[in-house]
């Protein structure tokens, strides 16, 4: 036992942490490799950035494209107006728009098990219906007059980026796990953080451009002490949402005699009826919605769920939106679909439920009104930053110590992947005006370029030197941002101006970064472009 | 805008009261009783912002998140603020002392 312990501690580990933060003291500088004992004997805060700076490596990526994504998705309804300019300038009502959807699906999707549907609102003139189709899920916005998804172009939309987010694109629990993880990983590199920056106080506004390692340190804490309230709470309400994947051991515990119950326990009235296997018909669904808009008062409608619409046992289950408060889903109807009585209405106040519906408010900031929403996007750009400037801290860090050929591929890939994932995300809004309006699976082929652009970018970025992959793929985010600024052409709603906006301020970012290494500046570009 | 412009005056004082804040605004960092009068002043800024959100929105969970967010622009915004005037002053050192 006492042989095991003393082979773990003194397994080689890296330097860094105990250099940079504060360790040096108790740090070798004899060059001989760091072990364990050096980690514990440099104390709590060498231990920290040793922890800090590897648990961010290792997860930097996902963090980086996860939180980029989750920037955007702060404007999901927005990407998906600007993503579909035959709605640009309209209007729609919740209660007529989402009752000529469902007239529409009850005449096109009637096989369908369950018709998932958003209410139209102010900031998405459309609503968003997902139904079973041939086997396959279709998911389409449908046209708040007629209910049909003709003439409205198919693509995820901002849809995509929400999904992004939280999946990345991979199969159930898969992606959901994955990004769980991320999210307690990104907890952790936040606290570990904390202690390992001990002039979090006196540098607080403390930034010194063109000093090299310095500035990207500077830069690095500043993003991320600025607004580390932010991150703590995005990073945490994350991994709560996701808590049931993380944690499963426990509903497996206590629901193991009935899977479904614990469910039925989370949201009494988001269950639907079981099917009664007899025929039946809606009811006109009109009045049941305008009886639950007015049950649900200011929120109004969010989610309509129709259960088994060709069923005698149909239930229509209405979740009210959050726009009055910060916690989502806490008022709930459940709705008979033959005859529009009330079955069930669920107001959540139960404490431990209620604390949790007000955390996944807060990070999926559906309440947030505009300026809110601006701070959520600015914050979530801030943390996409921090993380993009840790990841090129470390390599720059590393370089000092010497040019091993696993540092230059490090150096390549964060190139690629950082500059790579806004261009990958730009050609998403670029190819959305590009492909005819109504090729076919044309939003399976939107999400395809994203994908084939990101490899392209890691590809060539492991083939060429990092300098030069910096200066390339910002130069193409520059160009196609400016795209996205002359696709928002004529700039009439808030929509195209805010897209541009956004746009515009994006590419003078990366173009200034550009420029910046090129003169040697925050990254010491030239430095780096002849030692490789 | 009167909530943003007390925010940024907020942490403007904050930043003075801070070793290389006092450096960038008042050319050397403030002694003891001036960083002490700054930080209090800050405080009190930052209070009556937070308040003035507060009856500006619906809910205090609103404000919160709101105010939140809004300060740590605030501390972006006087961090760049801070480096312009370290420039400048740098710039304007040089000029008085070409060769120093």
């Amino acid at each position: 036992m006492a042989a095991c312990r003393d082979v773990l501690l003194r397994m080689p580990l890296d330097a860094q942490g105990l250099r940079q933060h504060g360790g040096h003291r108790d740090a070798p500088c004899s060059g001989r490799p760091v072990t364990w004992v050096d980690i514990v004997k440099g104390g709590l805060r060498a231990s920290m950035a040793w922890l800090h700076n590897w648990v961010g490596i290792v997860t930097g990526w996902v963090l980086y494209a996860i939180a980029l994504s989750g920037a955007l998705s702060v404007f999901r309804p927005e990407i998906s107006v600007w993503m579909r300019p035959e709605l640009a300038g309209r209007t729609a009502q919740a209660v007529p728009a989402t009752a000529a959807a469902i007239a529409w699906l009850q005449a096109h999707a009637p096989d369908s098990p369950a018709w998932y549907l958003s209410a139209a609102g102010p900031r998405a003139p459309y609503t968003w219906a997902l139904w079973l189709q041939n086997g396959h899920y279709v998911q389409r916005a449908l046209d708040p007059v007629t209910g049909a998804p003709d003439g409205i172009r198919d693509t995820l939309g901002g849809e995509f980026f929400y999904r992004f987010h939280f999946q990345l694109q991979l199969p159930y629990p898969w992606g959901r796990l994955l990004a769980a993880v991320a999210a307690m990983v990104l907890v952790l590199t936040l606290l570990t953080g904390i202690v390992v920056h001990r002039r979090i106080f006196s540098d607080f506004f403390t930034f010194r451009p063109n000093k090299g390692q310095r500035s990207w340190l500077d830069a690095h804490n500043l993003m991320g002490v600025a607004a580390l309230p932010f991150h703590l709470m995005i990073s945490f309400t994350g991994a709560v949402t996701l808590g049931t994947l993380l944690f499963p051991w426990g509903i497996g515990a206590a629901y193991h005699h009935a899977p479904g119950a614990f469910d039925t326990d989370m949201s009494p009235a988001t269950v639907a009826r079981p099917v009664s296997g007899h025929p039946g018909t809606l009811a006109p669904v009109a009045a049941m919605l305008q009886m639950a808009d007015q049950k649900l008062g200011r929120a109004g409608l969010g989610q309509v769920y129709v259960f088994n619409p060709k069923d005698a046992a149909s239930s229509i289950i209405i979740t009210g939106a959050n726009d009055d408060r910060i916690g989502y889903a806490t008022h709930v109807l459940q709705i008979d679909g033959t005859n529009g009585r009330l079955l069930k209405e669920d107001r959540e106040d139960r404490p431990v439920m209620a604390t949790f519906a007000v955390l996944y408010g807060l990070h999926i900031a559906r309440f947030a009104p505009g300026p809110t929403r601006w701070l959520y996007f600015v914050s979530g750009m801030l943390l996409a930053c921090v993380i993009a400037s840790g990841l090129r801290l470390w390599t720059i860090r590393r370089r000092k110590q010497g040019r091993t050929r696993g540092l230059v591929v490090m150096e390549r890939l964060n190139a690629g992947m950082i500059a790579g994932t806004p261009l990958a995300f730009s050609a998403y809004f670029l190819v959305n005006r590009i492909l005819p309006a109504s090729m076919l699976a044309r939003a399976d082929h939107e999400v395809q370029v994203v994908f084939i652009v990101w490899g392209a970018t890691l590809a060539g970025a492991v083939l060429t030197p990092a300098v030069w992959s910096w200066r390339i793929l910002g130069s193409a985010t520059v160009v196609a941002l400016a795209g996205i600024v002359v696709l928002s052409a004529p700039w009439t709603t808030g929509v195209e101006q805010g897209t541009a906006m956004v746009a515009t301020a994006l590419a003078l970012g990366v173009a200034t970064a550009i420029s910046r290494t090129r003169h040697g500046g925050i990254s010491k570009g030239r430095q780096i472009s002849t030692s490789e | 805008m009167t909530i943003s412009l007390l925010m940024l005056v907020g942490t403007l004082l904050l930043a003075g009261g801070t070793v290389h804040g006092g450096r960038a605004m008042f050319g050397r960092p403030c002694c003891g009783a001036r960083r002490n009068a700054l930080r209090i002043g800050a405080l009190v800024l930052l209070a009556c912002d937070l308040r003035l959100v507060m009856m500006n929105q619906n809910t205090i969970g609103f404000a919160i998140v709101l105010w939140v967010g809004t300060f740590s622009l605030s501390t972006i915004a006087t961090a760049l603020i801070c480096t312009f005037l370290n420039w400048r002053n740098a710039a304007r050192s040089s000029t008085s002392h070409p060769f120093g």
